[in-house]
């Protein structure tokens, strides 16, 4: 058991949409440096156990506590100044503008100085010197000057997960950052996130469908199924579980 | 970071200006009366880039920019009629804190719209003004509206004495001075931080509360920038168009500078700008040639959207003019100039 205060405490969280229990009684901690995969089948409540802890939805009951302190009134905004970043499903990221001015917004908002004006952001070269060092972390250097129309699904996935690093987070949320991407280069794009990741230690919890990535990368896997948490531990525990089998792995991983 | 289109780029603005600034002798050369018609233009080029401020890089389409251009132009008359102020200079701020004011109190409410509904509070605003100015005529004169004097400029220098033509060629280059700042400083603007957080709110709005971006901030504070440019855009109207009418609160002016707007191609810095100076010479000749000028008009603008999405400023990213443009840098390169 560990002792120490959990970065992360949700407590008995629900969320109905009208009849639909999208997240339905789940509670989980999150410690310092955890990678936690959070998988469970369409329409599990994934998305919503994030839009939650990000502060995008509100709960209809249940605590949130981040060291400690109960957030679970607070809005999103105030929820990223105290270190929870989430990315999107769907890449989420402004399309009139290069991956490079996308991540120097994220870092100017982190720097509060978006609201500088009689400066070109071009030069703000410190921001812009970090968002390079950023983008070099997970190999997103090479097209930095186009727009997003103009890169690989790959890249942009990547970029929305640039963005969610540039605010600094001390927990992540990835919501299934290799969506959309073909088989071949999901392990490629979960390869540079994740080690994006443990380079800079932050907690993270992704969500993953590929059964694959999910066992390669993980430490720990909390399973959901229609709101509920099904399992949740070391990726060996859940994989032997029948109840996950059976709704998830589909015999998959017997 | 480079922009590829001419439109937005920092060299290609210069060198129009620049033509544009030397052109001005010779239309009024050759073609008297018509300087007038230019600084109409470079006046509600003023306007239209700060409707665009709002539209190209904020995401929100503003249909009563006349309420500010109006609020521009009766601070003028009215402080002129009550105090008899001339100073333009000093008209032209109380335009600027009206305006400024207007949209503080508007876009409190209105920014938390999006689309059709922010552009109907917009709307509705603007015709509650126009409704004041024709109702209270007492006040403002009603539809006679408010004669204009000549003005005063740079706080010393009386108009009053100057011929038609000398005023109207002074006062152009008041105006293009006016106009020439207040491009620039949009110019920094639409590409500091704050203007690139407007794209980031305008394109994945979600995606800047993530960032923990006030969005609905941002939105008023673009709306107070948009709208004390269509402020001073009123103010600097009122002496050259000599009076001040309901009409330039009127629901025909806001549909104007939209329409200005995506003539020129609301994508382009240069969009609106060209746009402006292309409607009031187009306005210009239809009147002109007949008095079914509005049919025209209407024609005209419904072809130029149709055939030209991107609005005049997209033709330059046709092969033919790029092929131009590339000649053109080598030229440059060959002469060295
Ligand atoms: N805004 C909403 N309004 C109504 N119902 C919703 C809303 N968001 C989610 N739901 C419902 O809640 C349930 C959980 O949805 P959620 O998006 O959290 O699932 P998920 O696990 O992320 O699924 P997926 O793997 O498809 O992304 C679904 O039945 C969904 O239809
Ligand atoms: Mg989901």
């Amino acid at each position: 058991m560990n002792t120490e205060t959990p970065l992360l405490e949700v407590s008995n969280l629900r969320k109905y949409f009208g009849g639909v229990r999208a997240v339905d009684g789940v509670s989980f901690r999150v410690y310092e440096g955890e990678l936690i995969f959070l998988i469970g089948p369409n329409g599990a409540g994934k998305t919503t156990l994030v839009n939650l802890v990000s502060g995008y939805l509100k709960p209809d009951s249940g605590l949130i506590a981040f060291n400690g302190r109960d957030i679970s009134r607070l809005d999103m905004a105030s929820r990223v100044k105290l270190g929870i970043a989430r990315s999107f499903q769907f890449v989420n990221v402004s399309w009139s503008i290069s991956l490079l001015e996308n991540i120097a917004i994220a870092i100017a908002s982190r720097r509060g100085i978006n609201l500088s004006m009689l400066r070109s952001l071009e030069s703000h070269t410190d921001v812009i010197e970090e968002a390079i060092q950023l983008a070099k972390l997970v190999g997103l250097e090479k097209n930095l000057d186009k727009l997003p129309l103009e890169v690989s699904q790959g890249d942009r996935k990547i970029l929305d997960v640039v963005m969610t690093l540039a605010l600094k987070p001390k927990l992540l949320l990835l919501d299934e950052p290799t969506s959309g991407v073909s088989t071949r280069d999901k392990f490629d794009i979960i390869d540079r996130i994740v080690s994006a990741i443990k380079a800079t230690g932050i907690s993270s919890i992704i969500v993953e469908h590929d059964m694959d990535i999910v066992f390669s990368y993980a430490n720990r896997i909390i399973a959901m199924h229609s709101g509920r948490i099904l399992a949740d531990g070391p990726p060996e525990d859940v994989r032997s579980r029948e109840d996950v089998r059976a709704v998830l792995l589909g015999g998959l991983y017997a | 970071m480079v922009r590829r289109e001419i439109g937005n780029n920092i060299r290609s603005i210069v060198i129009v200006a620049v033509i544009a600034g030397l052109l001005y002798p010779v239309i009024s050369s050759i073609m008297p009366g018509w300087e007038v018609m230019l600084t109409y233009g470079i006046i509600l080029a003023i306007a239209a880039l700060g409707f665009n401020l709002l539209f190209n890089y904020t995401g929100l389409l503003s249909f009563g920019h006349a309420a500010f251009v109006g609020l521009g132009a009766y601070a003028v008359g009215l402080s002129v009629k009550y105090i008899g102020l001339r100073i333009l200079e000093v008209q032209v701020l109380i335009g600027v804190l009206l305006s400024a004011l207007l949209a503080l109190i508007v876009g409190f409410i209105a920014v938390r719209y999006r689309g059709i509904f922010f552009a109907i509070l917009m709307l509705v605003t603007a015709q509650i003004l126009w409704g004041f100015y024709v109702k209270f005529y007492h006040i403002t004169g009603g539809t006679d509206g408010i004669r204009i004097p000549r003005p005063t400029l740079f706080f010393i220098y009386d108009t009053t004495g100057l011929g038609y033509h000398a005023f109207n060629m002074v006062y152009h280059y008041y105006a293009l001075l006016w106009f020439t700042v207040l491009a620039i400083i949009m110019w920094y603007i639409v590409n500091s931080p704050f203007g690139y957080t407007l794209r980031v709110i305008k394109d994945a709005e979600t995606r800047a509360v993530a960032l923990g971006v006030n969005v609905n901030r941002y939105r008023l504070l673009a709306l107070v920038i948009s709208a004390i440019y269509a402020g001073i855009a009123g103010a600097l109207y009122a002496p050259i168009n000599r009076l001040v009418t309901p009409d330039l609160a009127y629901w025909t002016l806001s549909g104007k500078i939209v329409f200005m707007s995506i003539l020129g191609g609301t994508m382009y810095f240069l969009g609106p700008i060209i746009g402006a100076l292309t409607y009031v010479y187009l306005e210009t000749i239809a009147q002109r040639i007949t008095i079914h000028w509005y049919l025209i008009l209407g024609i005209t603008i419904i072809a130029i959207m149709f055939f030209m999405p991107r609005g005049l400023l997209g033709l330059t990213e046709l092969e033919g003019f790029k092929k131009m443009a590339r000649l053109f840098s080598a030229l440059r390169l060959q002469f060295k100039f």
